[in-house]
């Protein structure tokens, strides 16, 4: 309102109208809004309209207090106008002498109002304004009004408008800063510096314009001024700076989601790389006097650090240097959005708020002043109109108006108020915006300073990683370019030494050629072991003894090359790559090693010819990259494979679970649907198939297999449970099915102290895998993961799944006799008084002895793989006894648990249960003594030294000590003889038929017939005292009776161990045992030899001995005899012995035999033919004798014309051998005899025997007989009919005996054991 | 008077005879010996009434399961006992029960369900739940016993009783002739 009176008048309205402008404009940018400030700006003439809102904002400045505003600027306005007088004074044509006292008149004027002014604003003292009016002072008092002529009025007057222009400048300056707020001051202005100087630029541009055309010095806007003014401007200025934000923000985002993918990538290739040059790096190594090896391995390891610090780098990129700031300012950033966003919104409803108020107040003021203008106007008229009108119309008119006017003036108010709310909202919005926008801006600010940082660091990085490697490579390509072709194999050579032809003869060739050297090292070790290893290809199952010797012939022949471990590794990897030899799981380090062998390492640039000779190209499927920068990938996946060796192989099973067996295996994807060798289903699916021995089997099943790779085609499905085992025995080189070998030997290894053991079940579903393992892979599986108890159901499984157990069902009927015996004999031992305290095992009784003799004997019936397996198996128990006081499981425990599995009766089911109830006791005990004595049942010296587990070679079981001292206990009792007749009958009824005595019976002469025909009658007795008799004819008869006569049993293995010293010792060279026996037995002999009745009562002593369990002590001595100095004579011995372990002979019966001049006669008698000689049944009449009376001299003597009988012999037995062994088996029958001639004559060979024993030991001659009869008979006769193995060995001996008349005397006797 | 044939059955070394002979005479005996088979007599007082209690204590390693057909097919109540220390043992009853119900052609066999070894509970490798669970679903009692702690032995023995009293009711299937059948057959086998 009060605008329109203050508008000055003046003779330059312009310039006043300027001026007041100016102040105005001052005035209103000390409310601090932009927006005016903007209106003032664009409007260069403002209407009164603008000029009023200018003002009336001016009422709502914020931060200093309108009055005191408002007075500042009546009083910058009332200087004004003041100093627009004095200036006007000047320009005013009046006289000069007014002009004078005018000026002066209105400089004091002047001069008072600064005064006042700068009183009442302290702040606006300055030095400026006071400076800019003395000016003016001086300026106008100086003025020479005498001067003052109209011509140099507009010079002088000039001046001082330019210095009243200056003051007016520097007062507005003043104010405005002032009103702007000093920094002293305290503003609300929020950023007062960039707002004031924006504003004073912004003030300075228009006052300069106005001031009469002083240059507006443009001072450059700062970007960020420029930016927030820019959007200060513009109405969507947040808006469009929160646009800003959002496309940062998203852009940021898929930078950062680049870098990550990038970064990842780069790690993981990283990492590759850095692995493969390490395993490159190790097996570079490992080759020496290789081209560029060190070139090489330095590349290798550069190249790791390389890779690694590319990962250290990517990975601190990930992290604090790139990513997470990144990120993180992101977050921020869209977190101020959103904040900003809100904050905006907000004050922007606010704003509409006051505008929508204002603007119904300004209508209701309009309207009311409308009310009011019609209501004074009314008012006016009707006092116009009615100038004498009642007082009351008047009045009343009056009040109306005054109302309206009240009204009005009341919504006028409002409308202030309301004009005012708006006003402080729009500055709210102003100020809001600019806050926005400064924070906005920041913000962008602060990120894109994150953003440089992190780009800048990255890009500092990666020039940080690359900058090493050009130097490295220019390094290296110089280095190599001074390498010499050949060089290094020239080294290589000549570190070679002298002594190996043959790899001197096949490394000579190509030298040029690093590479093809190479090739022919290999080739060289490749061919030597070929040479060693070509017969054994065919031979699977004499794989892995002859193994291990060819490794290592050819790793000795390597060493001593003195260089590579690389060529022995292809020397060996070359036998596992080529035999395939690498079966056992001893050997997997092989197959590792044939891996090297496979993928040579630094060979360099030729990779394609590496690949063919890698048996599973499989592995090295895809990506072959031969990058030459990082030359061993293409093999890499192979090295990795071997460095590691625990990994699992490479592409699509590097996750699987693999278990120890499955990790020997080259796996690759299966191409076609096969069988699983693990669970034996199909597989068509994620399989896995081994490259070397296609092997196949499902991924999930990698876990559990158990099969090895043996590094050749491994075999279809065996069956291998329920298979015969003379069947299985066979694949076996021992006889022993390797199930058996495997499975006890990995119970032994790691289970023995397992509670249990044997008693225990396994899992049974582990149990049939493992079987299923052993069916696909044989001797292959790898048994060190499986539960020892699912093992020993394994075991057991397949002993019970024999179709025949492993005692023959044809023996069991004997064998529960047998056990039976023991029973009662353990039963009697346990009555009397001197039974062993100690236990069984420490002396266990002499009735007890002699059954477990009796068994023994009765196992050599046995066939020979049966007795092997079992033997094994027996030993392997024993072993786990051993063990009982952890494992709990006793001889006897195992007995239970052993007795129904290899004992059985031969049975249908209507008989199963029955019988096993009553019969399993005694196969429990059977196997309990078996496994409890199982050094006197299975004699284990008896047996060839590929047999034994035990080294029982070279020394004979007893000791000469321990021989006499048997021979004193069994001295103690004595037999009577009846008893010793006894013994014909065990011993016919260990012959196996009696068809074959009928044989003798035809065979013998004479007296032999009487010695039958009694033979006969004691059979016949002894049928009715005891079955055992017939029992014990166990082979050709049929099961008998199971009662038992032990007595019998035992005459029988007397006199078989009668029979073996005469075999003895022609073929041995005496050992010292036996020369002491031979001592002993020469001495007797010489005893015999003075007297004849000695002999014979010696004998007749002895017989006493010999009927004892005696034939403990001479089968100790037939055992002590039968050291297998020569395998083949231990094999006849053994065969032939087997037959006749029952024949009870001690040394020193033999001898007395030998002795005995009259058994010379008695043999002459006994060989009226030669080709009876070898069947001569006077072997059974040898037995008889020792019991009773001498023999004839001559029963087993063979007379002079030995010689000639020999080749008569001879040529008998080459032709005929079967039919030798018939007429043997006769003889064998005829022991039954109960002669006593015959056992006299026995007694006369024993020492003639004895005295060509010590000449035998001087005649080397007798060695070379050995063998050569020993050509005759197959020493490993399958199922052995005894009478067939008898012969070979029978030969043996005879032949030997031939040499000399004493030899011929022997090789009679011999003939008639036979 | 009346007589029960009671079989006890289980995998091995889980301590049948143990339980049956702590029952018998009342001692734990120690040793580790695989049974082939064993049988007790005990005379006993169900229901103020003389009775005598015949067991059956049989093999547990496997090689004797041929004979296994043949005394179910004589005994009238069984007890399945599994080691609690022994998951295997566990695993292993479940097919006996199998075989006694194909022998004896009939669910409903009296049958009670042992956790024995409780007395080693530190080794517990089959949890009471677990033996509740196969109880419930053979739809027998199931009891927790320890033969060297004496623990629910001779509860065990009545119960097995018990089930066989009830199972033996007129009202339940099991007919009477085959019953006395089945003592003539086992008398037989016994003392034959």
């Amino acid at each position: 309102a009060y605008h329109s009176t203050r508008l000055p008048s003046c003779d330059h309205p312009t310039s006043k109208l300027r001026l007041t402008q100016e102040l105005l404009i001052v005035g209103s940018l000390s409310a601090g809004s932009t927006k005016t400030w903007d209106k003032g700006r664009s409007s260069k003439n403002p209407n009164p309209l603008s000029s009023m809102r200018l003002m009336s904002h001016l009422a709502g400045a914020p931060g200093v207090e309108p009055e005191y505003v408002m007075q500042l600027v009546n009083d910058v306005r009332w200087f004004a106008d003041v100093l627009l007088n004095l200036k006007e004074a000047f320009r005013c044509k009046e006289s000069l002498e007014d002009l004078q006292a005018v000026v002066q008149e209105r400089l004091a004027d002047l001069l008072h109002v600064l005064k006042a002014v700068i009183g009442k604003h302290q702040t606006l003292n300055s030095v400026d304004i006071l400076g800019a009016a003395g000016t003016v002072i001086a300026k106008v008092k100086g003025i020479d009004f005498k001067e003052v002529n109209p011509e140099n009025t507009k010079a002088i007057f000039g001046e001082i408008h330019i210095s009243i222009d200056t003051l007016a400048f520097t007062f507005g300056n003043v104010v405005s800063d002032f009103l702007m707020g000093d920094v002293d001051s305290s503003s609300g202005f929020g950023t007062p510096q960039t707002r004031r100087s924006r504003v004073r630029r912004c003030l300075s541009f228009p006052i300069r314009l106005s001031f009469a055309g002083s240059p507006g010095l443009e001072v450059p806007l700062s970007r960020e001024e420029e930016v927030d003014l820019t959007l200060l401007k513009n109405d969507s200025g947040v808006e469009s700076a929160l646009l800003y934000a959002k496309a940062w923000s998203k852009y940021i985002k898929d930078l950062l989601a680049w870098m990550e993918k990038r970064l990842a990538m780069d790690i993981e290739y990283a990492r590759n790389y850095a692995k493969m040059a390490e395993s490159a790096k190790t097996l570079a190594c490992q080759q020496d006097y290789m081209p560029f090896s060190d070139i090489y391995i330095s590349t290798f390891k550069n190249d790791a650090e390389y890779r690694q610090l590319l990962i250290q780098t990517a990975m601190a990129l990930q992290t604090n240097k790139f990513m997470q700031p990144l990120l993180a300012r992101k977050n921020e950033l869209d977190k101020l959005r959103k904040d900003i966003k809100e904050q905006w919104q907000r004050q922007q409803k606010k704003m509409q708020e006051a505008d929508a108020s204002l603007r119904k107040a300004q209508a209701l003021k309009a309207q009311r002043r409308e009310e009011y203008q019609k209501a004074h106007s009314s008012t006016n008229r009707s006092q116009e109109e009615q100038s004498n009108l009642a007082n009351k119309q008047m009045e009343k008119k009056r009040r109306l108006e005054e109302e309206a006017l009240q009204k009005a003036e009341e919504a006028q108010d409002q409308y202030q108020i309301c004009v005012a709310d708006a006003d402080m909202r729009k500055m709210d919005l102003a100020n809001a915006k600019s806050t926005i926008l400064t924070q906005i801006r920041e913000m962008v600010f602060q990120c894109d300073l994150t953003l440089k940082a992190v780009t800048v660091n990255w890009f500092q990085m990666q020039q940080a990683q690359i900058v090493s490697l050009p130097a490295h490579y220019l390094a290296h390509s110089e280095s190599a370019k001074l390498y010499e072709p050949g060089e290094c194999y020239a080294e290589f050579v000549r570190n070679l030494p002298n002594n190996l032809p043959r790899d001197n003869m096949h490394c000579s060739s190509d030298n040029t050629s690093t590479h093809s050297s190479h090739g022919n090292l290999s080739q060289a070790s490749i061919t030597s072991c070929d040479v060693l290893s070509g017969d054994d290809v065919d031979n699977p199952p004499h794989r892995p003894p002859k193994i291990s010797e060819q490794r290592s012939n050819s790793s000795t022949d390597i060493q001593a090359l003195k260089s590579q471990t690389s060529l022995r590794a292809w020397a060996s990897g070359s036998q596992g790559s080529h035999g395939g030899m690498c079966s056992d799981s001893e050997s997997v380090g092989g197959s590792s090693e044939s891996r090297s062998m496979d993928s040579p390492i630094a060979s360099p640039g030729d990779f394609k010819r590496r690949l063919p000779r890698t048996p599973s190209t499989g592995t090295m499927s895809s990506a072959d990259d031969l990058d030459e920068r990082e030359p061993p990938s293409p093999s890499d996946n192979g090295l990795a494979e071997m460095v590691t060796e625990t990994a699992s192989s490479p592409g699509p099973f590097r996750n699987a679970q693999m278990s120890k067996a499955a990790q020997t295996h080259k796996l690759r994807k299966l191409r076609a649907p096969s069988k699983c060798r693990e669970c034996d289903s199909l597989v068509v699916f994620h399989g896995a198939e081994c490259g070397e021995c296609s092997l196949a089997c499902h991924k999930k099943c990698l876990e559990t297999l158990a099969i090895q790779c043996g590094h050749k085609k491994l075999q279809g499905r065996l069956h291998l449970f329920g298979i015969d085992f003379a069947q299985a025995a066979k694949n076996s080189p021992d006889s022993i099915p390797f199930i058996v070998k495997k499975c006890t030997s990995e119970i032994e290894s790691r289970a023995l102290n397992i509670k249990g053991i044997y008693r225990v079940n396994g899992a049974k579903s582990r149990v049939e895998k493992l079987c299923q393992a052993f069916e696909n892979g044989k001797d292959l599986v790898e048994l060190s993961e499986m539960s020892p108890h699912d093992i020993s159901n394994v075991l057991k499984l397949y002993l019970r799944q024999l179709p025949e157990p492993l005692i023959l069902y044809r023996y069991y009927n004997d064998l529960i006799g047998l056990a039976k015996e023991c029973q009662s004999a353990i039963v009697e031992e346990a009555d009397k008084p001197q039974s062993t305290p100690a236990g069984e095992k420490a002396a266990p009784g002499v009735h007890l002895n002699r059954v477990i003799f009796k068994i023994r004997d009765f196992l050599q019936q046995l066939p020979t793989a049966n007795y092997r397996t079992l033997r094994f198996l027996i030993a392997h128990l024993n072993r786990v006894t051993e063990q009982a006081e952890e494992n709990k499981m006793t001889a006897s425990n195992l007995g239970i648990i052993f007795g129904p599995t290899l004992i059985k009766p031969r049975q249908t089911d209507a008989e199963v249960s029955l019988s096993s109830l009553v019969d399993y006791p005694y196969q429990a005990l059977m196997v309990e003594l078996l496994v409890r004595h199982f050094k006197t049942v299975f004699d284990t010296s008896l047996l060839s030294s590929s047999d034994l587990t035990t080294p029982g070679q070279a020394s004979p079981r007893l000791t000469p000590l321990e021989k006499i001292q048997r021979l004193s206990r069994y001295s103690t009792s004595l037999m009577d003889i009846k008893e010793s007749a006894k013994v014909y009958k065990r011993y016919s009824s260990v012959i196996p038929s009696s068809h074959i005595l009928d044989e003798v019976q035809e065979v013998q002469p004479g007296t032999d017939r009487a010695e039958v025909s009694a033979l006969e009658g004691l059979n016949v007795i002894q049928r009715s005292s005891g079955g055992e008799f017939q029992k014990a004819a166990p082979v050709l008869e049929g099961p008998s009776s199971t009662s038992v006569a032990p007595k019998v049993q035992l005459r029988t293995q007397r006199t078989r161990h009668v029979s073996r010293p005469v075999s003895m010792p022609l073929e041995r060279l005496p050992t010292p045992p036996q020369t002491e026996r031979n001592n002993r037995y020469a001495a007797s002999s010489v005893d015999t030899n003075s007297s004849v009745l000695d002999p014979v009562s010696e004998t007749i002593q002895e017989t006493p001995e010999t009927e004892k369990a005696r034939q403990s002590m001479s089968s100790r001595v037939s055992t002590y005899y039968i050291t297998p100095f020569i395998d083949t004579q231990t094999l006849q011995r053994r065969t032939w012995d087997r037959k006749y372990k029952h024949y009870d002979v001690t040394p020193r019966t033999a001898m007395i035999v030998a002795n005995l001049p009259s058994a010379s006669s008695g043999i002459h008698t006994v060989f009226p033919n030669n080709s009876y000689t070898v069947s001569s049944p006077k072997l059974p009449l040898t037995l008889r004798q020792p019991r009773t009376l001498q023999p004839p001299p001559g029963t087993f003597y063979k007379p002079p014309s030995s010689t000639s009988s020999r080749p008569r012999t001879l040529p008998n037995w080459t032709t005929s051998v079967t039919t030798i062994t018939t007429t043997n088996s006769t003889s064998l029958l005829s022991p039954t005899k109960p002669a006593e001639i015959v056992t006299q004559s026995l007694v006369i060979t024993r020492p003639q025997q004895t005295r060509l024993q010590t000449q035998d030991s001087t005649d080397s001659a007798i060695d070379p007989g050995v063998p050569t009869s020993s050509t005759i008979s197959p020493p490993e006769s399958p199922p052995p009919s005894s009478p067939e193995d008898l012969s070979p060995s029978e030969i043996k001996p005879v032949y030997q005996r031939l040499r000399s008349r004493q030899l011929q005397e022997l090789e009679q006797r011999e003939a008639h054991f036979v | 008077m009346r007589e029960y044939k009671v079989v006890v059955l289980g995998s091995g070394g889980v301590g049948k005879s143990a339980l049956t002979v702590q029952f018998v005479t009342g001692t734990f005996i120690e040793k580790y010996d695989p049974t082939i088979e064993d049988f007790y007599r005990k005379e006993i007082e169900v229901d103020s009434s003389p009775s005598v209690l015949e067991i059956l204590d049989t093999a547990g390693t496997e090689q004797f399961a041929s004979m296994r057909d043949l005394y179910i097919k004589n005994g009238q109540g069984f007890i399945l006992v599994y080691s609690l220390v022994n998951q295997q043992s566990f695993q292993d009853i479940k097919p006996m029960r199998d075989q006694i119900i194909r022998v004896k052609r009939y669910e409903k066999v009296p049958v009670i369900l042992v956790g024995n070894k409780v007395d080693l509970e530190s080794e517990r490798e089959v949890s009471s739940s677990e033996g509740q669970a196969l109880a419930e679903e053979w739809g027998c009692p199931f009891m927790e016993t320890s033969a060297k702690s004496k623990t629910m032995v001779d509860e065990l023995f009545a119960e097995i009783v018990r089930q066989m009293d009830y199972a033996a009711q007129p009202d339940k299937d099991d007919p009477s002739p085959v019953k006395t059948l089945t003592q003539h057959v086992w008398n037989c086998q016994l003392h034959g």
